[in-house]
């Protein structure tokens, strides 16, 4: 499907030719370094927001002499990436401490970077009041530092308009996540999650109008009549449609996801009418599914997949942690306790590197899994 | 499924006593402070137990990120969460097994901090107090950050979370006093039943203060060459004060060591070994070797004068001029006087660690990894070059400071041996 290749194309690499026409132009790009981050804030300064990832990594041998064995492969994923210069074409780096991993990495790139823009986002750990108030003093921050160091004055117009934009982008994600519910959805896991990835890739912009272009066609596009088992993926950083095709060819369905580089990122709508547009970015950011490093967030959380798992017909959970991610093993006990005593569906406990596509333990278990289902 | 606290006896009545009954029929310097320690923590444990037994006490469980001095203004009697295990780890270590083991029976991997692993054993296992409640912070790290929410699900109790700023700044403390003005204590109120006095927690403010105070002239005496006490008994009056400041026994206790050491000072009464290196600990000793830091003098002539973590009291005493210049300095000893101080990043990290390389006159530096902290462990690779730009010696060890299944004694000893006898030759 010829519209699928723009995402697939988009999302395999995060120097790619939209981003370079962006930059020819004149374009700033800054990074961030996690889905909690209010990117609005730097769509809104006219900036391009990109969430670091490193795509295609085979190894991390050089950021392994900085980072530990026991620091998330992701964190040391994105410092390769920085170390061999794959992260050059960046204006600027927005790093924050949603975790340990995350947090050890804000100084390894402040140290090991020369971006002329670099701040520390101090991220939010519960929900709340409390939560909501340091969640603005940090975006006013954000917003300050932007104006000091780059120039660039954010009015509310501003805020305004990158609220459309993004709502936008949402609804269109909706759109898409309804499209899911079909039995055989319209479209694979692996190809949802490119068009996630490119979402997070290419100026917002030109996503928007690509989607709205694709969904028509989405739409009429015919499958074959399967009855493959129904699966949520729930982890942290997996951006890998490699992975999810891989999960996928033993003979499932991913229908939906718990990921932060997929539901976390894309869910919400933010109140276009409310009198202070900051505030509204944040009310989205807290009423959304948690990240598992939000310490009382458990209960949002499962309320969200337990309705995503009804009404999607979700048959299993497969839980890719990443290796010495703390949270999501935190949130992974929590939830098969709470599946399991409210006798719902059953969760496959896999581990994984952020890099892992295949493997033949792996695919041993989803196999023993999918029979089971 | 045990009763609340009846391994905690057991390891009180069967070890702690009789070591108590011993040190006081020792001939030997150092039994005084032993003796000091022992009382206090023997004071301690049994307080809580005692108040198990009454439903109208309520037993505060709170983890680092605060100070106890406001749950003893609401009548309640204090557990500190993370200093739970080290009450296993060196001697009664099947205890400390049975804890992780049954938090790993429940889901939670081996890679997690063996610390929170223990404390969520525990309360699977029913050893925590159930007229109890919970206050946690979102501080220090993620370990915390899983354990807490587990806790509270298995032990069903009344539960407040806050939300620990991550920056080192007066603002920030100020915002978190002001968030235990708005939801702590409205909590407090609610779960014991009590109006928030202001008077009784001024009064216990001033007693933490008099403890605090004792304890910084202790921290003085302790940058003397050579130093004073042993390096196994040093770390007391931080302790103690994390344990159970405010209470009146901390600051006797807190007195008694703090005079002893200054008996020592002044008469110039030094350590049964020569004095080659001062050592800074940066994170948590390993715990499960209570022979270690005796080991290290004697064999090497090494003492850790301090830790990063416990050399952190650089703060004035609480103003206690009206309620929120004290929640504001209640906040401060919450955020920045325990383990929350991991929290920082790496380079206010080196910064506080250099501090107090500096100030106690250190030649060297050790660095736990914890293969189960995530942060120290990240912060390395950082520290390393830092400390090589400085020209600092400095050992990494990697093990589990409360775990000797990771790295047990032996090997843990051939590691320092060899620093000390090559690098620092």
């Amino acid at each position: 499907m010829d519209g699928l290749n723009y995402f697939e194309e988009t999302a395999s690499t995060l120097y790619n030719p939209d981003v370079r026409s962006w930059k020819q132009e004149g374009g700033l790009v800054i990074a961030t370094q996690c889905s909690s981050i209010p990117e609005e804030l730097i769509h809104a300064a006219g900036i391009l927001p990109m969430r670091v990832r490193a795509p295609g990594l085979q190894d991390t041998k050089n950021a392994d002499a900085h980072l530990h064995r026991i620091n998330c492969s992701y964190s040391r994923s994105v410092l390769e990436y920085l170390l061999l210069g794959k992260l050059n074409f960046l204006d600027g780096f927005v790093a924050t401490n949603t975790c340990d991993h995350h947090l050890r990495l804000v100084s390894e790139v402040e140290d090991k970077s020369d971006y002329s823009f670099f701040h520390y986002f101090q991220m939010y750990h519960t929900l709340g009041q409390g939560a909501k108030e340091w969640l603005l003093i940090e975006m006013n921050r954000l917003v300050k530092e932007i104006g000091t160091t780059l120039g660039i004055k954010i009015s509310t117009e501003d805020l305004r308009r990158t609220i459309s934009v993004y709502n936008r982008t949402r609804r269109l994600m909706a759109r898409l996540n309804d499209m899911r519910k079909a039995a055989p959805p319209p479209l694979t896991g692996a190809e949802y999650m490119n068009i996630v990835l490119s979402g997070m890739s290419i100026p917002r912009e030109a996503f928007n109008k690509r989607l709205e272009a694709l969904l028509p066609e989405l739409e009429k596009r015919q499958v074959a009549e399967t009855r493959l088992p129904r699966l949520l993926i729930i982890g942290g950083a997996c951006d890998s449609p490699g992975f999810i095709d891989f999960i996928e060819s033993k003979g499932a369905c991913i229908v939906a996801d718990g990921l932060c580089f997929g539901l976390r990122h894309y869910m919400g709508i933010i109140d276009e009418a409310a009198s202070d547009p900051l505030e509204a970015i944040a009310d989205r950011y807290l009423a959304r599914i948690p990240c598992p490093s939000i310490i009382d967030g458990f209960d949002q959380s499962y309320a969200i997949l337990k309705e995503i798992i009804d009404e999607l017909d979700v048959q299993g959970v497969i839980s890719a942690r990443l290796k010495f991610c703390d949270h999501f093993a935190g949130i992974r006990k929590m939830l098969v306790d709470q599946l399991r005593q409210e006798k719902s569906v059953p969760v496959l406990e896999l581990e994984r590197e952020y890099n892992t596509t295949s493997s033949g333990q792996i695919s041993t278990r989803i196999q023993a899994f999918l029979e089971l289902l | 499924m045990g009763k609340p606290f009846e391994k905690t006896m057991e390891m009180v009545n069967g070890l702690a006593k009789p070591a108590l009954e011993l040190f006081k029929t020792m001939d030997d310097e150092d039994a005084k402070l032993f003796i000091i320690r022992l009382n206090d923590s023997i004071g301690r444990l049994e307080e809580i137990a005692a108040a198990i037994t009454h439903q109208n006490q309520k037993v505060a469980l709170f983890e680092f990120g605060l100070t106890p001095q406001l749950f003893y203004a609401f009548d309640c009697v204090p557990l500190c969460m993370e200093t739970f295990p080290m009450l296993f780890t060196a001697n009664r270590k099947e205890v400390f097994y049975e804890f992780i083991e049954a938090a790993e029976a429940a889901g939670l991997p081996s890679d997690v901090c063996s610390t929170d692993r223990c404390i969520v054993g525990a309360a699977l296992s029913g050893e925590f107090p159930t007229n109890s409640f919970f206050v946690a912070s979102s501080a220090p790290c993620d370990g915390t950050r899983i354990a807490y929410p587990i806790m509270k699900k298995a032990l069903k109790v009344p539960t407040l979370f806050l939300e620990a700023p991550y920056t080192y700044e007066k603002e920030a403390a100020h915002w978190y006093g002001q968030q235990i003005k708005t939801d702590l204590i409205p909590f407090l109120e609610a779960v014991t039943g009590k109006k928030f006095d202001i008077d009784r927690f001024r009064e216990i403010i001033e007693e933490s203060n008099k403890a605090y105070e004792l304890m910084l002239d202790i921290f003085d005496a302790y940058t003397v060459k050579p130093s004073p006490i042993p390096a196994s008994i040093s770390g007391f009056p931080y302790a103690s004060f994390i344990a159970s400041a405010g209470h009146p026994r901390n600051t006797e206790s807190t007195r008694l060591f703090h005079d002893e050491v200054m008996r020592r000072v002044k008469d110039d009464i030094q350590n049964p070994f020569e004095e080659k290196h001062r050592v800074l600990w940066c994170h948590v000793q390993p715990t499960f070797d209570g022979e270690f830091f005796k080991w290290m003098e004697e064999k090497l002539g090494a003492t850790v004068v301090t830790s990063m973590l416990s050399s952190s009291p650089i703060l004035l005493p609480i103003d206690t001029t009206d309620i929120d210049t004290m929640l504001e300095g209640y906040a401060w000893q919450g955020l920045d006087m325990t383990m929350s101080i991991m929290r920082f990043d790496t380079n206010k990290l080196l910064e506080f660690t250099m501090k107090a390389y500096h100030q106690y006159r250190c030649d060297c530096v050790i660095v736990t990894q914890h293969v189960g902290c995530n942060s120290i462990c990240g912060a390395a690779g950082l520290m390393r070059r830092y400390f090589h730009d400085e020209g600092v010696p400095a050992l990494f060890i990697e093990l589990d400071y409360n775990d000797d299944r990771v790295l047990s004694s032996e090997p843990l000893r051939e590691q320092v041996e060899d620093f000390f006898t090559t690098i620092m030759a």
